[in-house]
């Protein structure tokens, strides 16, 4: 079983306190929300975790790797769909044996397949959703940390984003999923961290 | 090396990509302006060495303005809060020296590629016009000052971008960069000797552009700014 423990956080910037003292253990045997509303220290709390912040306090993820599926993000413009999830997979390490069929696994799964030798600044908002979170599946990592990933979505794309959740449950990935909508997902065993974090969870 | 690869492959943005090619086409019109080509034959022969020498000058001069506000814009931009977000994807599993040296020698790369252009683009129109052009080393020397100075800014650009984290830290550092020259071309005084040490440019002696204190000075604080700009890169959220 995976764990990540976050013990007494406190995330300042400046004077203001986004997160006091949040202490939770997350683990790979349920799946793990952040939800409350915005300006709640959800997405600190993910920059701490990556650890793109400083913050007082201990966050142990026992070295495991993260995956990170940001809600937005800019994409390079002049790149095949392709050319670009083969060179962030293998910079990441991906099995190069194994690349040209996940990519073709994943495209076809979120049902853009017929993009993969467009130039990414050709694709719509939605898809360049379905890239980012490709990229995510296709990292070899031990915790999986999305962000709104069902935001741009259809509801073929939600059914199988929530397919490929599963997959990775199974596999005893860690998964943790910083949502606004936890009533899309109709997971039984479900850890939920509410937002505005003060003391112990 | 696929590092290297997607890095420049963000950097060659839409906006980039046009800042890119309109400068390849002032370094030509540039030439082209300096170069006199529409005067008569007879009087470009007869004054054919002070044709070359303004020629020389007059492009250095413009070329070294390009360079630096190029530099300053080109490493500034790409650690700016846009330039810099895919970060977040990839340093969750590369580590940040590794995310950080691949991509100054994406921007290294590109900035070669432009001053490189530059340099060619000179001799080619000088070759065009002037029968009595040749390559001289002294100025390819001059050339690698310009660069050299250049880069120094963009290394300063990126550390100022980190620090305030607004593209408005280009133009300061575009400031910077014509206090010094300004300052200096007024009259090399205590105060511009001063300012160049930290702030360097060259300055037209006798035998053209020269810098105050040589070459060594600039690839020691070249690497004093890159390694403050690696620092900041870590240090700041």
């Amino acid at each position: 079983m995976l764990q990540l423990i976050v013990d007494n956080l406190t995330k300042k910037y400046k004077n203001k306190t986004i997160i006091q003292n949040a202490s939770f253990i997350l683990t790979s045997e349920k799946y793990n929300f952040f939800i409350g509303e915005n300006g709640t220290g959800k997405s600190t709390m993910i920059k701490c975790i990556l650890g793109e912040v400083k913050y007082e306090g201990l966050i142990d993820k026992n070295n495991l790797n993260i995956a990170y599926a940001p809600e937005q993000l800019i994409l390079p413009e002049y790149i095949t769909v392709y050319n670009f999830l083969k060179l962030l997979g293998l910079t990441k390490n991906h099995q190069k044996q194994n690349i040209d069929d996940d990519i073709n696994y994943y495209l076809k799964c979120f049902d853009i397949l017929e993009y993969r030798n467009r130039l990414i600044h050709q694709l719509s908002k939605g898809t360049k959703q379905k890239i980012l979170l490709i990229q995510t599946f296709m990292s070899e990592a031990d915790i999986y940390l999305f962000d709104e990933p069902l935001g741009g979505l259809d509801e073929e794309s939600r059914k199988h984003f929530l397919n490929e959740l599963r997959r990775l449950k199974r596999k005893n990935k860690l998964i943790i999923i910083c949502t606004h909508y936890l009533e899309e997902y109709h997971f039984k065993a479900k850890t939920i961290i509410n937002f505005p974090i003060r003391g112990n969870i | 090396m696929r590092l290297i690869t997607l890095h420049r492959k963000y950097l060659l943005n839409k906006i980039n990509i046009i800042v890119i090619i309109f400068l390849l086409l002032m370094a030509i019109f540039l030439a082209f302006s300096v170069i006199e080509p529409f005067t008569d034959q007879y009087s470009r022969w007869t004054n054919r060495l002070a044709i070359e020498e303004n020629y020389e000058q007059s492009y250095l001069t413009f070329t070294k303005i390009i360079l630096v506000i190029f530099s300053c814009y080109l490493f500034g931009i790409a650690f700016g809060k846009n330039g810099d977000s895919y970060a977040i994807i990839i340093t969750c599993t590369i580590n940040k020296t590794k995310y950080f040296i691949t991509k100054i020698i994406s921007l290294w790369l590109i900035f070669t590629f432009i001053s490189l252009y530059f340099l060619v683009n000179y001799h080619i129109i000088g070759f065009i016009f002037n029968d009595w052009h040749i390559i001289k080393m002294a100025t390819i020397k001059k050339f690698v000052d310009l660069y050299l100075v250049s880069l120094i800014y963009g290394f300063l650009s990126i550390i100022l971008m980190r620090l305030f984290n607004s593209p408005y830290t280009i133009i300061l550092t575009i400031g910077l960069y014509l206090a010094s020259e300004i300052i200096l071309e007024a009259s090399p005084s205590m105060l511009a000797k001063g300012i160049n040490i930290f702030f360097p440019t060259t300055y037209n002696a006798k035998d053209g552009l020269t810098l105050l204190y040589g070459k060594l000075h600039l690839i020691v604080l070249g690497l004093s700014y890159l390694l403050l700009s690696y620092a900041t890169y870590l240090k700041k959220e």
